[in-house]
Order: structure tokens, then sequence, then C-alpha cells
């Protein structure tokens, strides 16, 4: 059983002392940011990603990793508690969480969200395992025309399915893919958009775009709003969930994960459409759809395990074939190429080791995660006490020191504040920074592979709608653009994300 | 590994060891009483880097533990890291570890934004290994030899496309000469980095490419890629089965490998010049050294200061022509 070698290969990579501990140290992190609302996991892997650059691979990539779904899991205890999302994936739970919680009921809430979550985590693990090797099969077969229309496709999804519009998404897709062309030209070596400066010739560095723009300005944004906090903790007693609670709960908790691992896998739909899209079903099969949003348990168990399948499952087009399907995996994308990894299907073969050690990893920190949530949560609630303005200025400095260490330069401080200042920009114009910043990522890839198409026949255009997965590519780009166009989709759509 | 803890403190050492320096220049006897750096002008964790840090460590060993750090200046396809030693002071506390990609192609192809002159501003030390590049097939190609992929070439002029890991990179500079001396068309596919042209020849999705023996030799020991000839000017000890192209008829001499060299700026005291080669072909002689280095398909080289002067300008010649012909430099 060749899946056997490579599980007991990735869990010796996984269970050895240092990345245990690198491990524990991002669920850990990932836990305290998702409790703490306005700081999510983009803005830290943004922050920690020059850090990792002294770490081996394998314990870099699963770190971040698990600050990624780490993240995911403390969303939901600040959600459940405090009525607050931590993380916008969380946001679904928050409807009857904190029903529950008023109803003196957290302590079910919690565990349910617990289990469902680490019941997911692990399926979308499993899936990793099984999907990840056979698509990277697939992938070599992909060639620049292949890879131009996906890459297309995965842009217009991700912008299309933001809050907010059509045009703005877009928009925001472009801007980021201009940013993104700045430095040398990769089919004729030209420098472009450089205005002579030495430090623009590689590029803007995706370490300065991503901390500027997400950790930057988010807390310039929160300096000027006053989060109020109703913290429900004394209600806390009682962990154990009943009988029927855990009845009520299994099917909706394999049902999200379902959902989730699915939703996961398409690049542009993040985890917050995948728990809503649970969310809804929940309330469809319900035989009294009243109950929800009045502390229905269902509620709970099957948006956190959607949100957590997901998280998981984001993992496979960003590993297997290099394209990132959210804001954070083109963080983690840009964390293996820091190290020198040319993310791609060739990844499982010439790096073993990083993935499957990166996919036993999840396991462990899964159930990590749990020790970690449910006796610890009355520590997590502590720490949303944590004023602000201790937590800031210690973010900037550090994202400051971090910036400057990946090339020994003060000008890519001075871009980063330069993107911070663009990105509070952005979020004042109420626009999606996370188009941007999957723009400044595909944009450039999406030109360099409709070049090389092109290249290769020899100016023929017909060779993106001849090779039949491209055609299928762009045909589902395009359909989705027009259905945006048709109103009563873009509503539907609005309201859905409004309500998540 | 790369180490940042490592480089940080290395700077720091640095820091204090510049303010501590006496203001006066030093003699060749005293040679060396401060800090020696060592600039190479790519990235940490690629093959100038390795490189640079086996000779820090051996040549601190040699200088009774006088500091050498190493110095990662990246940017410009190298010419930021080499123009920066151009300007250095010639006291030999500055050393440039570089490939033959900044002395003898970035000054050819990139005209006016390469500010230092690869001759009047350095004297070379010694180069201390060459790495050949090896030309590779898909296994699906019908090409089984390097004759039979160059009749296939000449038959169907420009239908044949040949990958790089970009544009003015050694990959792209080799098949230029290939095209050249062979009198073949092949499409040039430039990639981003090795990588990604590696993984797009996997899945046959070019034709062939030249890839750096390190590079390609887990493809080849899976016969994933199928290698038709190496492009130094004898066979390599890691590949003895595989020929030169240089044995081809009416390709002797074609040589096209990417090297590793030590310069420093041009005005340096002869005596700490011999001193810099002498610690450098220790490292090169030291068996320790030798046998990891040597199974990587490298070739160790270790000339004098004399040989690769000799041979940088003999290489700036033979590259003019090249560059020239494939109109490389009017694509920039």
């Amino acid at each position: 059983m060749e899946l056997l070698q490579h599980l007991s290969l990735g869990f010796g990579v996984a269970l050895s002392p240092m990345n245990l501990a690198y491990c524990f140290a991002g669920v850990l992190l990932g836990t305290f940011i998702g409790v703490l609302p306005g700081v999510g996991p983009l803005v830290t892997i943004a922050v920690l990603l020059p850090l990792t650059f002294g770490l081996p691979p394998e314990g870099a990539m699963i770190m971040l990793a698990g600050i990624y779904y780490g993240a995911a899991y403390g969303g939901s205890t600040t959600a459940i508690l405090v009525n607050l999302p931590g993380e916008s994936s969380s946001a679904v739970t928050c409807i009857d969480g904190y029903q529950m919680a008023r109803q003196g009921r957290a302590g079910p809430a919690l565990a349910i969200a617990a289990i469902g979550s680490v019941v997911a985590g692990c399926i979308g693990t499993l899936l990793i395992a099984f999907v990840g090797p056979p698509l990277g099969a697939v992938a070599l077969k992909f060639g620049a025309a292949e890879y131009f229309s996906l890459m297309f496709m995965a842009l217009i999804c991700s912008s299309a399915l933001v809050r907010g519009s059509l045009v703005k998404g877009m928009g925001m897709a472009f801007c980021g893919a201009i940013f993104g062309l700045a430095g040398t030209d990769v089919n004729s070596g030209i420098d472009r958009f450089t205005f002579g400066m030495d430090g623009l010739a590689e590029g803007f560095d995706f370490v300065v775009v991503a901390a500027g723009l997400f950790a930057f300005s988010e807390i310039v944004v929160n300096l000027g709003v006053s989060l109020q906090r109703d913290v429900l903790t004394g209600r806390v007693t009682n962990l154990m969930p009943t009988r029927e609670d855990l009845k009520a709960s299994w099917k909706p908790i394999l049902r999200g994960t379902g959902i989730g691992s699915i939703l996961g896998v398409l690049p542009g739909t993040g985890q917050t459409i995948a728990s809503f899209a649970s969310y809804a079903l929940e309330r469809k099969l319900s035989k009294d759809p009243s109950r929800f949003g009045k502390g229905a348990i269902e509620g709970v168990a099957g948006p956190e395990s959607a949100n957590n399948a997901a998280a998981q499952t984001h993992f496979i087009p960003t590993l297997t074939l290099g394209i990132p399907s959210s804001a954070t995996m083109a963080l983690l994308l840009g964390a293996l190429m820091i190290h020198g990894i040319t993310p791609g299907p060739q990844v499982m073969t010439s790096h073993p080791s990083l993935f499957w050690g990166l996919v036993a990893s999840m396991w462990i920190g899964n159930v990590m995660l749990v020790i970690l949530n449910l006796p610890l949560v009355g520590l997590w609630v502590s720490f949303l006490k944590v004023p602000y303005r201790w937590l800031y200025p210690l973010i900037l400095v550090f994202s400051c020191i971090g910036i400057y260490t990946v090339n020994m330069s003060a000008s890519d401080v001075a871009f980063a504040a330069f993107f911070g200042l663009l990105g509070y920009i952005f979020l004042k114009l109420d626009c999606e920074p996370a188009p941007f910043i999957l723009g400044f990522l595909l944009g450039p890839m999406i030109e360099e592979n409709f070049r090389r198409a092109l290249l290769q026949s020899h100016g023929n255009p017909e060779v993106f709608v001849t090779s039949p997965l491209s055609a299928v590519f762009l045909a589902i780009a395009f359909g989705l653009m027009a259905l945006m166009v048709v109103p009563l989709v873009r509503q539907q759509k609005d309201q859905a994300i409004e309500e998540g | 590994m790369f180490s940042y803890r490592h480089h940080i403190a290395g700077l720091a050492i640095s820091l204090i060891a510049l303010q501590a320096a006496p203001a006066l220049a030093q003699s060749a006897e005293d040679y060396p009483d401060q800090t020696v750096r060592i600039v190479t002008p790519f990235e940490a964790g690629g093959g100038t880097d390795i490189m640079s840090r086996e000779l820090a460590n051996k040549l601190q060993g040699l200088w009774n533990n006088n500091p050498v750090i190493v110095e990662n200046k990246a940017g410009a396809n190298g010419n930021l890291g080499t123009d920066i030693v151009a300007k250095a002071k010639p006291d030999g506390y500055t050393l440039l570890l570089t490939t033959n990609a900044t002395i003898v192609i970035n000054p050819q192809i990139f005209g006016d934004r390469v500010k230092y002159d690869p001759v009047k501003d350095f004297t070379p030390v010694s180069m201390l290994s060459s790495l050949p590049f090896v030309f590779l097939v898909p296994p699906s190609s019908p090409a089984k030899t390097m004759e039979e992929f160059l009749e296939l070439a000449k038959k169907s002029p420009g239908d044949l496309s040949c990958g790089s890991s970009g544009v003015g990179g050694g990959a792209h500079l080799a098949l230029e000469m290939l095209k050249a001396r062979a009198g073949v068309d092949i499409t040039h596919v430039p990639y981003k980095g090795t990588g990604s042209s590696i993984t797009a020849l996997l899945g046959a999705h070019i034709d062939c490419l030249f890839v750096s023996i390190l590079s390609a030799s887990p493809y080849i020991k899976q016969e994933q890629l199928r290698p038709l000839a190496v492009s130094s000017l004898q066979r390599n000890s890691s590949l003895p089965d595989i020929p030169a192209v240089a044995e081809l008829p009416g390709l002797d001499g074609f040589e096209s490998d990417l090297w590793y060299g030590l310069l420093v700026p041009a005005g340096t005291d002869p005596q700490i010049v011999q001193k810099v080669y002498e610690g450098t072909k220790a490292l090169i002689d030291d068996p320790d050294f030798r046998g990891r280095f040597e199974p990587t398909g490298a070739v160790l080289v270790g000339n004098t200061p004399e040989e690769f002067s000799k041979q940088v300008i003999n290489d700036i010649g033979k590259w003019s022509e090249v560059v020239k012909q494939s109109g490389v430099a009017n694509q920039l």
C-alpha cells in the first residue's frame, strides 16, 4: 500500500520533536488569534512569513498551516461566547451558538463545535492524502493553455464571490494584477513598471504586499472602531453535550464535512461560503426550521464542520496545482516559494517529506486543538481582555522586523507602509483586499501562461478552446460572470454573504 | 540550512570589527586582521550561497579564526551584488563569489544597465567549480540520441520548443549556443525558474531543456526524463554514459557550463590575492569537500589567478559571438 508508506513517512516527519513543537506553536497561536476578533490568520501568517525563513521548510509549513486551521477553531469560541466572529468563517456560528450560550448551553455549543471541527478536519485531511496524488498526476498534463484558463477561472470565481459588486471585486483583482506585473517580465526579460528602481527589479515582494495590505491596514481600521464585548464566560459550566445533542448533531457534522470538503477544493469559494451553505442546508432539512436562530445545535454543528473541512481541503489545489484557492493559501504558497520550492505537481514527488509531513501534522494538530480548546476555554476567553493598545504596536513592530529581514532592505518597509495605506483606502471604500492579493499572485501567472501558450502555438489563439480542459474552465468563468450580471442571483449571493 | 541568527550575529560582529579596525591600510603580511566578507550576488540557499559558506568556513579555519562572513546581495540578475564589490575598496576584505552570469553574460546582454566593467573592475582569483548542463528530453520523445534530436529539429524548423529557467540565464544561453553551432531553429520558451521548466518537460509541454546536472539527476535516476548530452567539453563523471555535445561531428569545442568563481576588486595587493587563492585551493583539495560536491555533477577546478583571468577573457570573446548571433541582447 503506497498510501500507507507515504503516511508513515509523513508521521515520521510530523512526530519529530521539533515538528511537533512547530505544530503545537502553530495551533496555539492559531487558536489565540482566532479567539481575538480583528486579528485573523491572514494577518498572523503575513507577519510570521518572513520569520519562517530560517526554519526548515517542513517546520515552517507545519506551523503556518497550524495557525490557519487553528484560527478556524478559535474563531468559533469567540462567536459562541461573545457573538463576535473571531473569523469571518465563524460568523454563521454566531447565529445559533450565541443563542445557545445565552440559554446557558455554552458548554455543549463549544463541545459540538470542537467535535464537528475535529471530525471534519480528520476527514478533510484524509481527502488530501487520497485526492492529492491523482490530482498531481493530472496536473502534469496541464500545459500553458490549461493553466491560463484554470487561473483565469480562479480569479473570476474569487472576485465574483466576494461581498459587494462584481465590478468592485474584478477591479480589485485587476488592480492587484497591475502591481504583480512590476518587475522583470518572464517572457522577454525586460523590466516593467519599475521606474528604474533597482529594488523593484524582482517586483514587489509578496511578504511586503501581504503585510501592508492585511496587517497594517487592519490595525489602522480597528483603531477607529471601538469593539463592544459582552463576554459570557460565567456561563460555561457543563461542557458535555447530552445524548440528544449528539444525536441531533452527527448528521449535520457529516453533511457539513461533505459540503466543506467539496467547496474547499474549488478555487475562489472560501470557508465562509462553505459554512453558510451548510447552515442553509441544515435549515432546509430541519423538521422545524423556526428553531434556527434560537439556539439550534445543528446550526453550530454543520457550519463549524463545513468551515474546518474547507480549511483542510483548500490545501489540495494549493499543494498539487500551485494555485491558491484563497488569500491565506496565497500566503502559504508564498511561504513555499520563499523556501525555493516551486509549488506544483512535483512537490509530492520531489519533497515527499514536506507534503506527507504536512498532511500527517494536520491530524496531530486537529487532536491538539481539541485538547487546547475544550479544557482551556476559560484561558482563551481571558485573552479577550488583552487591550489592543498593547497588541497592535507589537504586531506592527514584528511585521516591520520581518519585512526588513527578507531582503535586508529598508525600502521594503516603506513599500509595506505604502500598501498599508492602500489597504486602508480599500477598506474605507468597502473594497475587499482579498481579490487584490489573489490578483497580485495570479495576474502575472495568467499573463505568463497566456503568452507562453501563444508562443508555443505560434500565435494561434485557438489553443484555449481546442484543449477540452481549457475550454471547460473558460466556459465556467464566463458562465459565472454572466450569472453574476443577473440581478436575482446577485441579490441572493449578497444576502447569503450578509447573513454569513 | 541557512540560519538568520548566524547571519545577524555575523553582521553584528562585522559592525564591531569595522569600528575597531585601524584606519590605515594593511600590509599583506598582516592580512587578514579584520572581518572578511564574501559577497554573493544571489539568494541565500542557492548554489553560490552554499559554495560561499563552504569557502568562508575554510578560510576562517585557515586564518586563525579571523571572521569570514557571507553577505547575500541578490537582485537584478546578480548585477546588484557584483556592482557592490566592483566599487568596494581593493583591500582584500571584500570578495565576490559569483557565476559567469554576472561576469561574462550580463555585461553583454544588459548593456547600460550593468554599471561595472567585468575585466577592468575585477582581479580574478580562482574558478572554484563548473556545473555542466545536461540536455534532457521527455521519455516520449522520438529522439534517442543528440544526433537524432538535431535531425528532427532540422526537418521542421521552429516546431520544436525548448524551455529555460529564464531569459538570459545559463539554460537559455546554452540553447542559443546550440542553435548557433548546430544551425537549427528551436523556439525558446522561458519559464520562471528551473523548477517550473522541469515540470513542463515532465508533462512534455516542451520538447527539450538544458538543466544543471544537480537539478536533473533525480529525474534521470527515476527515468522520468532522458538525458541526451552534457554541455561540458568532456563527459561528466556522474553520467559517464552520456556523451558531451562536443563529441558530435561539427560541434567540437562546444562548451556552455555554469561556473562559480572568486574575484576581488581590481587593484588588490597581489600578495593578498595569492593568499586568498591558496585558501581557495585548500578548499578545492579538501577530500571531505570533494566527497560532498563531486557526486552532484560539479567539476571542481581551483585554477590559478592567471589561468582564471585568461579564461574570463576567453569566455567573454566566445559568448559575444553567440549573443550577437542570437539577438538576445536586442530582446532586452
